[in-house]
């Protein structure tokens, strides 16, 4: 587990050699399992395709059909449901690392499985939560959570949306308060004057100011 | 292979033709040239004010629909004859494939798709000048401006994405498409989604158009307004299904439970819709009222400019993902520079002309143009925040190395309240009049719906395991919408207040638009209900099960009855049996069928999940792998969720879109596109 360990889907290339040497850097987790996880992983790219299809093929057609896969170890859930309910909540928002953009909750790779049952004896040992995380970014770094670290270089991500609604809800206030100062009340002198055409209905009063339902 | 071996001639259809592919690559370059004519005799028809050049441009815009139709036609041909000389038909389909997946491959690929994209564009485009009552000049203008975006995606397609490119010697088998993309829902998402992406090139060329004309005369924008909110509303109902299409293809075939994760290029999609769905609200003001010109010019340049955003994350490679074509720098660049010329031009010329641009009537903070104002806020706020989620952790790795994520938990904290708010917002809007309106008379309108949304919320509180604020809020929220928008139409027609025979004529003197909003706003309650009940009590089982084993999720027990291994057109498949039955024993149990297909073709492995119906609720069975357990020599991990009201997630869309369509077929729109179905 080397601490330089920061994999992005772009990094290697083809995600499907990526993925594979990724896991095996990762962790030690049985390559074969690695191999048949990464068969979720759709890719374009059909040469790649065609060697795991190989491979594939060897592990999972040697006999008349689908025969035994080696598959990654089963989840155990921990025997507290207290502490099991934390680990999934854990589960939804840890990024599988070799994944695409999906948690590991959700993904079927090997690797996956590793990062659960890690994450499950840290908390059978009574880590806490934030202990677990800090753990997992010790590991992979700030890439493994699906929730961005709040620090300098991302202050405009998180505060961005609420200072552009603040700034937006501002400019509204001081354009509204203007548009009420152009529309103030009419002079005693044109006031007369509209009470005078009104009298002669000259002026029809405006339809869309009356009901509040026209209809349209 | 295993697959080699097998019957290669079974193609029930025509032979392959190299003359039609030849043709269909003529007819795409010949699309090309149409719509580089089309833009040069709109602008000397627009300069020299001749009606037969601009006259000319409309007829180079139907040839150019027409040689795209052929092109595309051509490359279905290909596929359906599987012809493998073509590249394009080497690397994504196989004899193997059903002959929907054949055809539907031929949109499946990097360049096959670019295609569908073009001819999107340029029927949009002939269909534009079908479009009635535009004024000479706009006309040409829009016409011109269409054609040089035409024009431009024709010239990336065939300069650095030839669909129809041959490889020498051509191979014996195909390399397949990637079967999760094999299936029906995902045949139709990609044509409802580019018509969705793809029709805001119209919206976009009739905002240039606008900038360029000025202001013609004297209720110029309200009029404008009418002509591009048919567009922007078509625009939006394709794409709000193509979205619902794609969540909920993601829902049953990706087999993780889920329907939406934030994903990039979920987000790429969803970014035009938020601005398309705020140019709609906007576009209504500028009609009715002629205000918020400028701003309403500006959204209609931005769902275009988000459509051409997603197309190059997608297409470039920065981004990988589920729906990520084949990475090639050197097409990202060339769709950065499309990207970065169209958008940058016509906002720069946004920026020259705005200012000019005179506000139209006034109207107080309290009125049906403030409430729009204030969606628009909202809902801009909210693309900018889904636009700064997908891009921040690309700008922030190539500014300083650091590697982030950003997903569910920071939507959550940023998107979801500003939602919230603008939901505790939207049902007032409807009923304030224009120009100034009674905050509290609509207040009172709404005392009942609110007093009932609350119940509900309470309601939900209590009948929900395990108990949860939020979502009983949320709850509230959705019934809120539902009843806001129940309440809008029973103050319209009167209805308590009116004797019956008035209010049976207000209602059916109601606009369709009116029922259309009504629709709309509802459905959009609908899905918040469904969201919210759905991911506040999914319950998740997975266990390994030998033949006869049981799986308990919520109130539901799964039990496998049996597995068999059956063989599909082009794959092998492990099929579970299993019986879904209530722990209590109320309902009535059912079977259902979860596969784990290994397709040879590809080498890949896919998931086909069994889905339960169970009114709004969904259990949702996947098959694992195979594997031994202590306890028995056979088993195989089945994972159960439970997904309550998760029907709701993708019906209330769909209300949505149909209230859309209600709205297409308004009178008053229906008037501006008069010539609009003929031609498309």
């Amino acid at each position: 587990m080397s601490s330089h360990f920061s994999v992005h889907p772009r990094e290697g290339g083809d995600p499907v050699l990526w993925a594979i040497s990724g896991a095996e850097r990762a962790l030690p987790v049985n390559p074969d399992a690695a191999v048949l996880a990464k068969t979720w992983v759709p890719t374009f790219a059909g040469m790649h395709g065609f060697i795991v299809a190989l491979v594939l093929a060897a592990l999972t057609l040697s006999g008349p059909a689908l025969a035994q896969e080696p598959a990654a170890p089963p989840d155990r859930p921990l025997a507290s449901p207290g502490q099991e309910a934390r680990a999934q909540a854990i589960f939804e928002v840890v990024r599988c690392v070799v994944c695409q953009h999906e948690a590991i909750a959700d993904s079927p790779a090997g690797i996956a499985g590793d990062m659960r049952r890690l994450i499950r004896e840290e908390i059978a040992t009574g880590a806490s939560d934030q202990a677990v995380k800090d753990d997992l970014v010790r590991r992979y770094g700030d890439y493994v959570l699906f929730t961005p670290p709040v620090r300098t270089g991302t202050w405009l991500l998180w505060f961005g949306p609420a200072l552009l609604a603040l700034i937006g809800g501002l400019a509204l206030f001081v354009f509204a308060r203007r548009k009420a100062v152009e529309t103030a009340l009419l002079s005693p002198e044109e006031e007369r004057r509209l009470a005078d055409l009104l009298q002669r209905e000259t002026v029809r009063p405006d339809p869309d100011a009356s009901a509040p339902h026209d209809g349209r | 292979m295993a697959a080699r071996g097998r019957r290669i001639d079974d193609t029930a259809c025509a032979e392959p033709s190299p003359v039609i592919v030849e043709f269909g690559a003529f007819a795409l370059i010949l699309a090309l040239m149409l719509s580089v004519l089309q833009t040069g005799l709109a602008a000397t028809g627009r300069w020299r004010r001749s009606p037969l050049l601009a006259g000319g441009a409309e007829g180079a815009a139907m040839g150019a629909a027409l040689a795209t139709a052929l092109a595309f036609g051509a490359l279905i041909f290909a596929f359906a004859t599987s012809d493998f000389s073509v590249a394009n038909v080497a690397n994504n389909s196989h004899t193997d494939k059903p002959m929907l997946y054949k055809v539907a491959a031929a949109w499946g690929s990097h360049e096959g798709s670019l295609v569908l994209w073009c001819l999107v564009m340029t029927g949009f485009g002939a269909a534009l000048t079908r479009a009635r009552g535009l004024p000479f000049g706009l006309k040409a203008s829009a016409v011109g401006v269409q054609g040089g975006l035409g024009a431009l995606f024709l010239a990336f397609a065939v300069f650095t994405s030839n669909p129809f490119a041959r490889i020498d010697p051509a191979p014996f088998q195909g390399m397949s498409l990637n079967p999760l993309l094999q299936d029906p829902a995902l045949a139709i998402h990609p044509p409802l989604l580019y018509a969705g992406y793809v029709g805001f090139s119209v919206t976009f060329s009739l905002a240039v158009a606008a900038l360029i004309e000025g202001k013609a005369f004297s209720g110029f924008w309200p009029a404008w307004g009418r002509w591009v909110r048919p567009w922007a509303l078509a625009s939006w109902v394709f794409l709000t299904a193509g979205i619902t299409l794609g969540a909920f293809w993601a829902y049953y075939e990706l087999g993780w439970g889920g329907w939406w994760f934030w994903d990039p290029v979920e987000n790429a999609s969803f970014m035009p819709w938020l601005a398309g769905t705020a140019l709609l609200h906007s576009a209504v003001v500028t009609e009715r009222r002629g205000a918020l010109a400028g701003w309403t010019v500006f959204l209609a340049l931005l769902a275009f400019t988000f459509s051409m955003l997603g197309a190059f994350l997608v297409r470039s490679g920065v981004l990988t993902s589920v729906h990520a074509f084949a990475v090639d720098p050197e097409r990202g660049l060339m769709l950065l520079g499309i990207l970065g010329f169209t958008a940058g031009s016509a906002f720069a010329l946004f920026a020259w002309r705005a200012p000019q641009l005179k506000g139209g009537g006034l109207f107080a903070p309290v009125s049906r143009e403030g409430a729009l104002v204030l969606n628009n806020l909202f809902l801009t706020v909210a693309a900018v925040t889904v636009l700064l989620g997908t891009l921040y952790p690309l700008i922030l790795e190539a500014a300083t190395g650091a590697t982030i994520s950003v997903g569910p938990p920071y939507f959550a904290l940023t998107f979801t309240p500003l939602m919230a708010v603008a939901f505790l917002i939207l049902p007032a809007g409807p009923l304030l009049a224009w120009k100034r309106g009674d905050l509290k008379g609509a207040m009172q309108r709404l005392a009942l719906a609110a007093a009932l949304a609350i119940a509900c919320g309470f309601v939900g509180w209590l009948a929900f395991e395990p108990k949860k604020a939020f979502a009983a809020a949320g709850l509230a929220v959705g019934a809120w919408l539902i009843l806001g928008a129940l309440a809008e139409v029973v103050e319209r027609v009167r209805l308590f207040r009116a004797p019956l025979a008035e209010v049976g004529r207000r209602a059916r003197g109601l606009p369709l638009g009116a029922w259309g909003m009504t629709l709309a706003h509802a459905g959009l309650g609908l899905f918040v209900l469904g969201a919210v009940v759905e991911t506040g009590f999914k319950v998740e089982a997975a266990a390994p099960l030998p033949i006869g084993g049981e799986v308990h999720a919520g109130r539901w027990v799964v039990t496998l009855d049996k597995v068999e291994i059956v063989e599909g057109p082009n794959y092998l498949a492990e099929r579970g049996t299993l019986t879904v039955a209530s722990t209590d024993g109320r309902a009535v149990p059912s079977t259902v069928t979860a596969e784990r297909r290994f397709f040879p073709a590809g080498g890949q492995t896919t998931t086909e999940v069994g889905l339960d119906f169970r009114g709004l609720d969904d259990v949702y069975v996947v098959m694992g792998e195979r594997r031994s357990t202590p306890e028995a020599a056979q088993a195989w991990t089945v994972r159960v969720y439970y997904n309550p009201w998760a029907r709701l997630i993708f019906l209330g869309p769909f209300v949505m879109a149909l209230g859309g369509v209600l709205s297409l077929f308004d009178r008053r729109l229906r008037l501006a596109v008069g010539g609009k179905r003929r031609a498309a």
